[in-house]
This record gives structure tokens, C-alpha cells and sequence, in this order.
């Protein structure tokens, strides 16, 4: 009876939505959209539901990126069909393979532009490797070669059930395209869609129990899937010392889509009842919906959508039916356990913030254009003259705002379903506001624009909607002559914890100075994830390899380095040091020239040769990079289409599309807005180096900051902020915030942009392109677009005493194919968002980004630079970024702050020249010229011209 | 019976041992420091009184902002927190119990909460677009129409340091002269009635003040001292260190900038030494006015 209500609900709510066919066509186009949403193109068919057997091509296509391939197929008569395709993954890239699916060349609906085929990820059963410390790891996952058959779905698994086609009798075509990865296909399928069988479980007699540990995955549909530890001791397995893998992480099965399998084998056939052991902690008071298979087929409609409420703490539940716990018929033998996490009792709500959040920005858009930009706080605007429904558009909305909380109540154990109270305030903000419409210009930052805002308070609940979290410890089938397995209880518990603040007082694992002598000591700055998967890599192939045992540990942060140098306890090797802190230590004698090994040339070629440059001192080069940071442009497609704006290549272009954007309240996002009080080189070095600019001379006592071609690339930048009017400070969450909800469509930003975006913005997911950094013209018509790219680094230090100890790991760190391992085991472990971006151009190419996107930041990456850090180098920064506030917030004349700057820049420089001995009195006593690429190119060709690359048919 | 001479420094040695290591010993390694040049990686080089000619001769970003910022802010928020705390304290103690407890503590909290109000509150006040509180308000009234970038602005950094500084300097001396306006003894101020004191001015600066001069002397060096290690302020509002255009620059963070971003230890111990004696030399000042006669 609540599962009829909750339809109804959910039909009226889509009827709701599907108004008028112009006004959908309308919103699809506002939107990005040519082709219609699959809800609204099936509302429109009208043939019946195909009932007969399956119907089966058979054919042997191969699609990988860029390719297309076609299948002839008939069908036998009219009706709506499931398609289902037999596949195989080509590769073992963990992205899916994506498709476009044209049917009879077109496509009857938009979600068909981005088809996923999954790969099934398993492991091959040996025991859960341990890392050196004795805590266990999740075994990687490889990419099975089976077969699997599946039916064309949504990829954002909105609608958990395959599409239906609409197909006359006669011949058809299915078109594939490939986009990413690649598939084989060998059979096409016409199928009739399933219906499920009624409820008809029995009670569960007898005293068979299975236990099935959480952790003990078969297959899953994406290798991040994986089982974590967790020191609790209501968890089995449990061990005090050590880390144990002893459930499955939320934080990795926490997609609608997301699929586990299990095996087990019942000793008794029966009937059995069901009860998780788990946990759900990110939907307050409402439940995640999982989809039960056992044997690949969904047993019942009871077996579909069943609840898991939200529990913030490992309990059992048993799954139910109608208020009796529900039953499964297990026959005697191995059966196989899929859970699916699937949200699609959600979809309606989804939907209809989509729909709200278009039509709010689009009345925003109206508002701003009716009070010309900036409302005058004095004047009251006859809003209702030129925006005549306003007051029903505001109170449609809060109404359907409302109507999605009571459609949501239904589903929660208590009624109040506060996961989603966001959309409740949203409701009241709304009515308020239709109350005075007078008072909208005034009051837009209510509306859309500001941080309290419905607009935001929306995109937010979209947000945190995608999050499905479920951890699970164990999954038990027990009859009810069994009982269930004893939970530690609190006395347990409290022991327990006691045991264990006992154990931290022991060795710390990658504790900084815990390791052993005549092991290579290195210091890592990143987080303990990171530590993990590098400790195991080297200890499977690098000490094997070369016998060289190593110890990684976490470098809390750069200061420990320097002061642990001064008390003579410092590693050997240093990994992800922060790109500007090798000039610190050079030049006193901390790092170790890394010149003097003979195959320096052979390595530095792995890089960007820009990189280097703030790592030479005179002829010495003192570290390598390791990782890159890349600024690229980022705009909205469906925005800039919409006002017909083409995507600006140089920044005068850019300055050609600012009066469409600032009349309707728009702006362009130059990164220095997001730097604070200080604006580091990132940001205020591009356009100085593109308009030929530099910062030093050949002698780094004479900055360059204030000579034509820097001035000119200073003023440039300067005016952006003083005579075009972007925006100077955006603080956080900055530009990714307002870029979602549209008022910067379009502006330069980094690698971290690029994270969010791509992981933490679903409702923009087709909606947002890179392209190249848009410089300045040059004289000759073509754009320089110089950026600086430095991000970590690698160096040796120079008090090692293992040096070729030392250089044989970095070289094994940096070579490509390690690079290329790390980059994709890192996002196949931990999710999409640990992208790595290596310094190491060949494995950069083999990262598993989106080609599209990898094609673009490759080819950024040929314009990166890096600007020399030498003595007083920071100095230099800091007055750059004084002397751009000044000029921006101040008003100072752009000549005039920089010849202050310059003055303290060169005063600080001979101070630090005359500390290092390298000046006395007005007398250079030696010289210091400013590095620069050629140097680490000086080794390079001298390491090629000693070993000339063979051609082919020669002898080597 | 006599007690032995060795009870009472058996007593005392666990505080000396302590204040031994952690103040006295580093002090003198400070001093020490400064005579010397030492960037932390190689050993110290002595250079004698190099640090401090250049300390006055050399160092412009210290003559022309740090000095001025901190004799500024020192000034201004000493005296008037210092005030401040006074006047607050004063008015605290006519009320009665319940009531000024519970002001007290609410008075008190934001020395104590420093970071996270920092965090929470402050930065949200005074954020650079149309988002944060100030600019909405002064939107709102019509003073302003385009939003002030706060901490950009070099003319309103140090302004809105020293309201936050204000704000949060109601401390501990605050409470010492909470405990010591409640110790007078009430006697006193009848006799000052039968005496001839008119009004409530005159029995302060002829009864309260007096009567509590320790404790006056206290909330005095407290606040010499809070008003010259407030550093942190400017740093966590701006989110960069130095402040642009070195506008909230006081001297604990040149010590800052000088030791750790430049890696002059010696110079910075130098810095440090100075800035030791300006506060020496501040409440000696206090102590000749507060020091009773008899004492």
C-alpha cells in the first residue's frame, strides 16, 4: 500500500514535470541538450511492450577510443524493446568503456551519449597481502576477461532498469562510438523487459547459518570497490596490533550502480532469512535502496530496493517485507550473493531540482537583465509588470520543493527526513520571497547568487544526494533455528580500545626515524595512503630488483626536513618536497648535485626541461620534479552556447566576450582572485612571461620585473582588474562553487579545479570543457601560453651515505613505467579523484584521465616553464605580489609599484649574495648568473651525443 | 623546631627545573644567538654586533612598517584594551553575583577561543565579495555599492587587527582585576563618603585604583605583553604571511619571516632580543606607576 502511494507520488511528480513539449524542448536546449531526457521521450511511446522471447545477433565488433562500429539487426514485430549487449573489456584501464548509441543513426535520447560498459573487477583469491608492518592491505583488482551480458542502462543509474526502445518490425541499425577505452561486443539481444515474480517466501525452518564476510568481495564493477580495516571491535575479523581487513568501505561502494558479488555455499536447502551487519552514516535518517540477485536474478520484487536505514554505528538488521523479515529459497550447492546499490526511488526528487535549478538561474538571468546589473538598495522595481507570473513561478517552485519533502518522509523510519531539510528552508526561502516580488532585484543573493541561496542550497542537496555510502561487515543467511553470531559488547569494546591506545605507544609504522640502519631512509610528504601503496610497490619490485632495501616514512612537513638536517638525522632521499624548498636547500649545501652521476643526462630527459630551472645552481642540478600542476581554461559549454559566445583563445578574445558576461552579472575567473593576501608566482608569472617578460637578467641581481616586456605583461594583467573589471577576490569555496551554479562560467584554473569539477559536481557532468590558456597574441598573430608548472619534487640529500644507493631509486621512481603503475593503482585503489599528475611525460600519456581532456592538458604542458628561484627569490614574490595588490586595490600606478619592488627585490638579493660569500663591499667575488634551461640541456645532449640513440639495422 | 634549609628548594625545584629549561636557558641561547649568523643548516657563524647595526640600519621593511605597526598597535591596544578591561571590570563588580558571573565568562571567552573565532567568525565578517557580513551590511544601509576587499586593502588591514586584538583582550588580567575590585574593602568607602568624596570618579581614582595596585600592575603586564606577541592575527585573517603590503606586519612576525622563510636564525634572535627589551622597557613603566610605596 506505502510502495502504491509512493508511485503515485513519484507519477504525479513526473507528470508535474512533463508540461508542455515546448517547454521541455525548451529547457533541453537551455541545458545543452538537443535530444530529449529518456522520461520524456518514453512518455511518448506508443507502441506496446514487447512480450516474446529474446531475440539474438550475433556479431564480433571491436570499438576502442575514436572508433565507431555498426550492427544490422530485425526485429520482429512493433514494440518497445530492452537491449542488451554480450561484452568483453578490451584493456584494463580502469575507466569504463564509454559509448555513443545511435539508433538508425540517431539518438532517440540523450542519456544514450554516454553509455558505460563496466568491466567485472576480481582478484585471483590468493591471501590479503601484508605490507612490512603486518597491516593488511586490499588486494588489487584485475579486470576478469569474461564475458558479461548487460542491458543498455543509464550510467548515472537514475533508472535502474534497461531502456526501452521504441522499434517498428523491419531492420534496424545500432551504431557504436567509442569514447574512451574499448570493448568487444559479440552478441546484440532483443529482450522483453523482466517483470518480477510476487513475494512468496515461507518462514525460514531449520538451523542452517552462512556467514559471509563483508570484506570477501568476488567481483565488483569498479576495481576502487574494496574492503578497508577498522579498529572496532564489533567488527570481524578484529586484531588489535594490525591492521585487518575487516569490512567493506562505504567510502568506496557509495555510487547508484555500484555492484558486489559474493560467493558462499549452503550446506542445507531451505528457506533462509537475511541480516547485514553494517552501517550507513551519510543519509541521516533516510535509507540507502540495495537490489538483491542471488544467482544474477533478482528473486522477487521484495528483493528490490531494500531500505538499509541509516544507522551510525555497525548494527544487524534483518531485511523485511511488509513487517516480517523476508525469506530466500537457497538450494543446496554454491550460489552467488549481488548487492546493488540503487537509487532511483530518488530520481523523481533529482529531476525536479534539476529542472528548479535551471528555471531559478534562468529567472535570475531575467532579474539581472530588468534591474541592469547592480540593484539600486532605493528603488523598488515593478517586477510584475515585465515578469508577469513571477509570484506563481517562486511559489511553484517552494510548493515542489515541499511536495519532494513529503514524497522523501514516506521512506524514513521516523518521518522527518532531515538528509534532505536543505530542501525544506529551500521551500520557505522561496514563498518568502514571492510574498514581496518588489523587493527581488534587491534581494537576488537570497535567489541564486549568494552562499545561503536557493540556487546553492540545491546544488548542494544534488550533491550530497550521489552519496550512498554502505558499509558492510557481514551479510548472514540464518534459519530461525540458528541464532546469530555475538557482537562485542561495551565492557569488550572498552578493553579493546584500552589494548589498543596501549599498542600506538609501540613503533609507529612510517613514523619518521623508525627505520632500520643500512636501509635507504626516504621522506614522502604525502598523506599515509600514498606511503602505503609506494612502500608496496618497492617492496615488490624495486628491492627484489636491486636488493636495496627501503624504508619510506611520512614527512609531517617541510620545516621537520631542515631541522632534522641540523641535528644530523635527516633521510637519505626526500619524495614530494614542495617545488620552491630545494632553492633553500642548495644553496646550504643540504641537497646533492645530482650531475655527478653519469646518467643524468639520460634521466632529465623524462621531463619537461623548463621544470629544472629552480632546481639549478650554477652547474649543479639539485632535484628532479616529480609531479606537475597544470592552468588551463575551463568554461561552460551549455552557458557560452546559450548566449552564443565563442570560446576565447587569447586573452583578447577574452576581453571581447567580458560585455556579454558582465551585462547579465557574469565575469571571467582570473586565478590570482583565489590566492588571498598573497599571490604566488602561478598566478601573477604567466602573463609577464608571455609578453616576453622574465624576472631575472643573466645576473640575479638585476631583476628584470620592471623592464617593456614585464611592465607590459604586468599593466596587461593589472587592467584586467582596474579597466575590465574581473573579479579580485572570490573566496572559497571560489570558483569551483561559481561555476556550478553559473555566475563565472568560464575562467583559468589548476589541477584542483580540475578534481572537483570532474568528482564533486554531478549535475554538471557533460556540461563543462578545458581548453588551452588563453594568452597574449604575439606580434607574428600566434598566442604564447606560458605557464609555470612546478608542483613536488625529488631530491638527495647531502649527508646520505648510501649516494648510489640513492640515485638508483630515484631513477626507478621517476622511470616511466613505475610513474605510469603508481598513477593508475592509485585511482584503481582509492577512486577517481587521486589523480597523479607525474612529471614524467611518458607516463603522463598513459594516465587514466579522459582522453579528451588528457589531449588538452598535454598540450598545455608543452608551454610549461618554471621561473628561476635563486637567493632572495621569495623576496621577489612577495613585493610581484605587493605590487599587483597595490595597483589593483590601491590604485598605485603600475610603473611606480614596481620600481618600488625592484628596489627591495635587488636589496634583498645582494643581502643574501653577500651572506653566501658571493659579494663583498661592491665586488662580486664570484659570479652568479640566473639558471636556466640550459644547463640540465648542456647534460642531456652531452649524454646523447656519448650514446647515440640506434637506427634501425645497425648494431647497437 | 627548625625545618631544614633544603625543604622549601625541594619544593621549588620542580617549577625551577621547568621555568630553567623552557624560559631562562633559551632566553640566553637567544641572546647568544643573536651575536652570531645562523641559517639552521650549517653551524652558526659569530659576526658580533653585525645583526643589530643592520637590525637598525639595513632593515627598511622594519623601520618603515614593523616598528610603526607595533608601536601602533602596542599603543593603541594596550592602553585601551587595557581600558578597556578596567572599565569592564568596574562594572562588573556592581553587580550582583549571578549576573556577573555569567557576563564574566562571556567577556572572557574570546581570549580564549582565539582560533576557532578566527576561523568562524572573523574571516566570514570581513570576506572580500558581497558573501561576507560587513560588505552586506554596508551594502544594505547604501554606505558602500561595491564590496570592499578587506584583506587586500592595506588601509583596512591594520584597523580591523586592532578591533580584533581588542576584541579579544579581555584576559586574564581582566579577570585579576575582577577578583581585586571585589576585595576592597567596602569600609573604605564609607569612610571615603564621611570624608567628602562627591561622586563615583573620585572614589575610583582615590579608593578603587589604590586599593588594588597589584593587581592593576598585573592586568598592566599582561597586556604589555599580549599587545606585543599578538602577531597571529593579521596572519590568520589575511591567510598569508606577511600581510600585503606588510600593513599588519608587527614585529613577531618579521621574527617569523626572518627565521623561518629566510632561515636568518641569528637576525631573528636578534629581532627577538629587541623586542624582549621594548618589553622590558614598557613595564618598567608600569611597575613605577602601580608599585605601591610601601613595597
Amino acid at each position: 500500500m506505502r510502495r502504491g502511494l509512493a508511485w503515485l507520488a513519484a507519477l504525479v511528480l513526473l507528470a508535474g514535470c512533463a508540461g508542455p513539449w515546448s517547454a521541455r524542448a525548451e529547457e533541453n536546449v537551455r541545458m545543452g541538450r538537443t535530444e530529449p531526457l529518456y522520461s520524456q521521450a518514453s512518455a511518448a511511446y506508443t507502441l506496446p511492450v514487447y512480450a516474446g522471447e529474446p531475440v539474438s545477433v550475433e556479431t564480433d565488433l571491436s570499438v576502442s577510443s575514436g572508433e565507431s562500429a555498426e550492427v544490422h539487426f530485425s526485429a520482429p514485430e512493433d514494440g518497445r524493446y530492452e537491449i542488451w549487449l554480450t561484452y568483453r573489456s578490451l584493456t584494463q584501464s580502469m575507466l569504463p568503456t564509454e559509448l555513443i548509441v545511435r539508433v538508425d543513426g540517431e539518438l532517440p535520447f540523450y542519456e544514450l551519449r554516454r553509455v558505460k560498459l563496466t568491466s567485472l573487477w576480481v582478484t585471483d583469491g590468493s591471501p590479503t597481502p601484508t605490507d612490512r608492518y603486518g597491516n593488511e592491505i586490499a588486494p588489487t583488482p584485475f579486470s576478469a576477461e569474461a564475458e558479461q551480458e548487460v542491458g543498455l542502462t543509464d550510467s548515472t543509474a537514475r533508472i535502474d532498469t534497461p531502456f526501452l526502445f521504441e522499434l517498428k518490425a523491419g531492420e534496424h541499425t545500432l551504431t557504436f562510438e567509442c569514447q574512451d577505452s574499448g570493448a568487444r561486443i559479440s552478441a546484440v539481444t532483443l529482450k522483453a523487459p523482466e517483470t518480477l515474480p510476487a513475494y512468496a517466501g515461507e518462514a525460514a525452518q531449520g538451523n542452517g547459518l552462512i556467514v559471509i564476510e563483508g570484506e570477501n568481495i568476488t567481483a565488483r564493477n569498479k576495481s576502487s570497490i574494496r574492503g578497508a580495516g577498522e579498529f572496532s571491535a564489533v567488527l570481524t575479523p578484529y586484531s588489535t596490533d594490525h591492521r585487518v581487513i575487516n569490512h567493506l568501505a562505504g567510502a568506496s561502494f557509495d555510487t547508484a550502480g555500484d555492484r558486489v558479488s559474493y560467493t558462499f555455499t549452503a550446506e542445507q536447502a531451505g528457506w533462509y532469512n537475511l541480516d547485514f551487519h553494517y552501517k550507513q552514516t551519510v543519509k541521516a535518517d533516510f535509507p540507502v535502496f540495495l537490489d538483491l540477485l542471488i544467482d544474477g536474478v533478482m528473486p522477487s520484487e521484495a528483493a528490490h530496493q531494500v531500505r538499509m536505514d541509516y544507522a551510525t554505528s555497525f548494527t544487524d538488521r534483518t531485511v523485511q517485507w511488509e513487517g516480517k523479515p523476508q525469506t530466500f529459497y537457497l538450494s543446496e550447492g554454491e550460489h552467488t550473493l549481488t548487492l546493488r546499490i540503487n537509487a532511483a526511488l530518488l530520481t523523481p526528487v533529482y529531476e525536479m531540482i534539476d529542472r528548479v535549478l535551471s528555471e531559478i538561474n534562468s529567472l535570475s538571468l531575467e532579474i539581472t537583465r530588468l534591474s541592469g546589473g547592480t540593484a539600486d538598495p532605493y528603488r523598488s522595481y515593478n517586477v510584475r509588470e515585465y515578469i508577469p507570473d513571477i509570484e506563481d513561478r517562486l511559489n511553484g517552485w517552494g510548493d515542489d520543493c515541499a511536495a519532494a519533502v513529503d514524497y522523501i518522509k514516506q521512506f524514513s523510519a521516523s518521518g522527518s527526513g532531515s538528509a534532505f531539510a536543505s530542501l525544506t528552508l529551500c521551500a520557505d526561502q522561496l514563498h518568502r520571497l514571492a510574498e514581496k516580488p518588489e523587493d527581488l532585484p534587491r534581494r537576488l543573493s537570497e535567489l541564486s547568487t549568494g552562499s545561503n541561496s536557493a540556487s546553492r542550497m540545491l546544488a548542494q542537496q544534488l550533491q550530497d544526494m550521489a552519496n550512498n555510502d554502505l558499509s558492510i561487515d557481514q551479510i548472514i543467511f540464518y534459519q530461525d533455528g540458528a541464532s546469530l553470531p555475538k557482537r562485542a559488547g561495551f565492557l569488550a569494546s572498552a578493553g579493546r580500545s584500552v589494548e589498543r591506545f596501549a599498542t600506538s605507544f609501540a613503533s609507529q609504522d612510517y613514523a619518521a626515524g623508525s627505520g632500520k640502519n643500512g636501509h635507504l631512509q626516504v621522506w614522502m610528504g604525502r598523506s599515509r595512503q600514498y606511503v602505503e601503496l609506494v612502500q608496496n610497490l618497492i617492496d615488490v619490485e624495486f628491492t627484489p630488483a636491486t636488493g636495496i632495501e627501503v624504508d619510506i616514512s611520512l614527512m609531517p612537513d617541510a620545516n621537520k626536513l631542515v631541522l632534522a638536517n641540523a641535528a644530523g638525522t635527516a633521510p637519505d632521499v626526500v619524495l614530494s618536497l614542495q617545488y620552491v624548498v630545494p632553492s633553500y636547500l642548495n644553496i646550504r649545501g643540504a641537497l646533492y648535485d645530482l650531475t655527478q652521476f653519469e646518467d643524468f643526462g639520460e634521466v632529465a630527459q623524462r621531463f619537461s626541461p623548463g621544470l629544472f630551472i629552480p632546481y639549478t645552481l650554477g652547474d649543479g642540478v639539485y632535484a628532479m620534479p616529480e609531479t606537475v600542476n597544470f592552468w588551463v581554461q575551463f568554461y561552460r559549454k551549455d552557458i557560452l552556447d546559450a548566449l552564443s559566445i565563442a570560446v576565447p583563445d587569447s586573452l583578447e578574445d577574452v576581453k571581447l566576450i567580458l560585455p556579454e558576461l558582465q551585462r547579465r552579472n557574469m565575469n571571467f575567473y582570473f586565478p590570482t582572485a583565489g590566492m588571498g593576501g598573497m599571490k604566488v608566482f602561478p598566478g601573477t608569472l604567466p602573463l609577464i612571461l608571455q609578453a616576453g617578460g622574465s624576472i631575472y637578467a643573466d645576473f640575479i641581481g638585476d631583476t628584470t620585473l620592471d623592464s617593456d616586456a614585464s611592465l607590459k605583461g604586468f599593466r596587461e594583467m593589472t587592467e584586467l582588474f582596474t579597466v575590465y573589471n574581473m573579479p579580485t577576490d572570490v573566496p572559497s569555496p571560489g570558483f569551483y562553487q561559481q561555476f556550478r551554479d553559473g555566475t563565472l562560467p568560464i575562467g583559468i584554473a589548476d589541477l584542483a579545479t580540475y578534481n572537483l569539477l570532474l568528482n564533486a559536481a554531478p549535475e554538471l557532468d557533460s556540461l563543462w570543457d578545458i581548453s588551452l590558456f588563453p594568452g597574449l597574441t604575439q606580434e607574428d598573430g600566434s598566442v604564447a601560453r606560458w605557464t609555470t608548472g612546478g608542483a613536488e619534487t625529488m631530491a638527495i640529500l647531502s649527508q646520505t651515505e648510501m649516494p648510489n644507493e640513492a640515485w638508483e631509486f630515484l631513477k626507478w621512481w621517476s622511470s616511466a613505467e613505475v610513474q605510469a603503475e603508481f598513477g593508475s593503482l592509485l585511482q584503481s585503489t582509492y577512486g577517481s579523484e587521486y589523480i597523479w599528475p607525474t612529471a614524467n611525460t611518458e607516463a603522463f600519456e598513459t594516465l587514466p584521465l579522459r582522453s579528451a581532456h588528457k589531449k588538452v592538458i598535454m598540450a598545455q604542458m608543452e608551454w610549461m616553464t618554471e621561473a628561476p628561484w635563486v637567493l632572495g627569490t621569495y623576496m621577489l614574490e612577495r613585493e610581484l605580489s605587493n605590487a599587483f595588490i597595490s595597483v589593483i586595490v590601491d590604485g598605485v600606478d603600475a610603473r611606480r609599484a614596481l620600481d618600488t619592488a625592484v628596489k627591495r627585490i635587488n636589496r634583498e638579493t645582494f643581502r643574501k649574495l653577500e651572506e653566501f660569500g658571493y659579494y663583498k663591499n661592491g665586488e662580486m667575488l664570484k659570479p652568479f648568473p640566473t639558471p636556466t634551461m640550459d644547463v640540465v640541456r648542456r647534460y642531456i645532449d652531452a649524454w646523447n651525443a656519448a650514446h647515440p640513440v640506434a637506427e634501425e639495422g645497425e648494431q647497437p | 623546631m627548625r625545618t631544614k634549609k633544603s625543604t622549601p628548594y625541594l619544593f621549588l625545584a620542580p617549577y625551577l627545573i621547568l621555568f630553567l629549561v623552557f624560559i631562562v636557558i633559551p632566553t640566553v641561547m637567544a641572546i647568544g644567538l643573536s651575536f652570531t649568523n645562523y641559517n639552521a643548516v650549517q653551524a652558526p657563524q659569530f659576526v658580533g654586533l653585525t645583526n643589530y647595526i643592520n637590525l637598525l640600519t639595513q632593515d627598511t621593511i622594519f623601520l618603515q612598517y614593523v616598528l610603526p605597526n607595533t608601536i601602533l598597535f602596542a599603543v593603541i591596544v594596550g592602553p585601551v584594551g587595557y581600558l578597556l578591561a578596567f572599565f569592564l571590570a568596574w562594572s562588573l563588580s556592581q553587580l550582583t553575583r549571578l549576573p556577573r558571573t555569567i557576563l564574566a565568562l562571556i567577556i572572557y571567552s574570546p581570549s580564549m577561543t582565539m582560533g576557532v573565532a578566527m576561523t568562524v567568525m572573523w574571516r566570514v565578517v570581513f570576506l572580500g565579495d558581497q558573501s561576507g557580513i560587513a560588505n552586506y551590511a554596508l551594502t544594505q544601509l547604501g554606505i558602500i555599492t561595491e564590496p570592499i576587499v578587506w584583506m587586500l586593502n592595506t588601509q583596512y588591514i591594520m584597523p580591523i587587527v586592532i578591533i580584533v586584538a581588542l576584541w579579544s583582550s579581555m584576559g586574564v588580567g581582566f579577570l585579576a582585576m575582577l577578583a581585586g575590585l571585589l576585595n576592597i574593602n567596602a569600609e573604605l568607602y564609607e569612610a571615603g563618603a564621611i570624608d567628602g568624596i562627591r561622586n563615583r570618579i573620585q572614589e575610583v581614582f582615590y579608593i578603587t585604583i589604590p586599593s588594588m595596585k597589584p593587581q592593576m600592575l598585573f592586568g598592566a603586564v599582561m597586556s604589555v605583553v599580549g599587545a606585543f606577541q599578538a602577531g597571529n592575527i593579521g596572519v590568520m585573517l589575511t591567510g598569508s604571511n606577511p600581510t600585503p603590503q606588510y600593513a599588519a606586519q608587527l614585529m613577531v612576525n618579521h621574527i617569523d619571516d626572518y627565521g623561518f622563510t629566510r632561515y636568518e636564525m641569528g637576525y631573528a634572535a636578534a629581532v627577538s632580543v629587541s623586542l624582549l627589551g621594548l618589553i622590558y622597557a614598557f613595564s618598567f613603566v608600569a611597575r613605577k606607576l602601580f608599585t605601591a610605596k610601601d613595597e
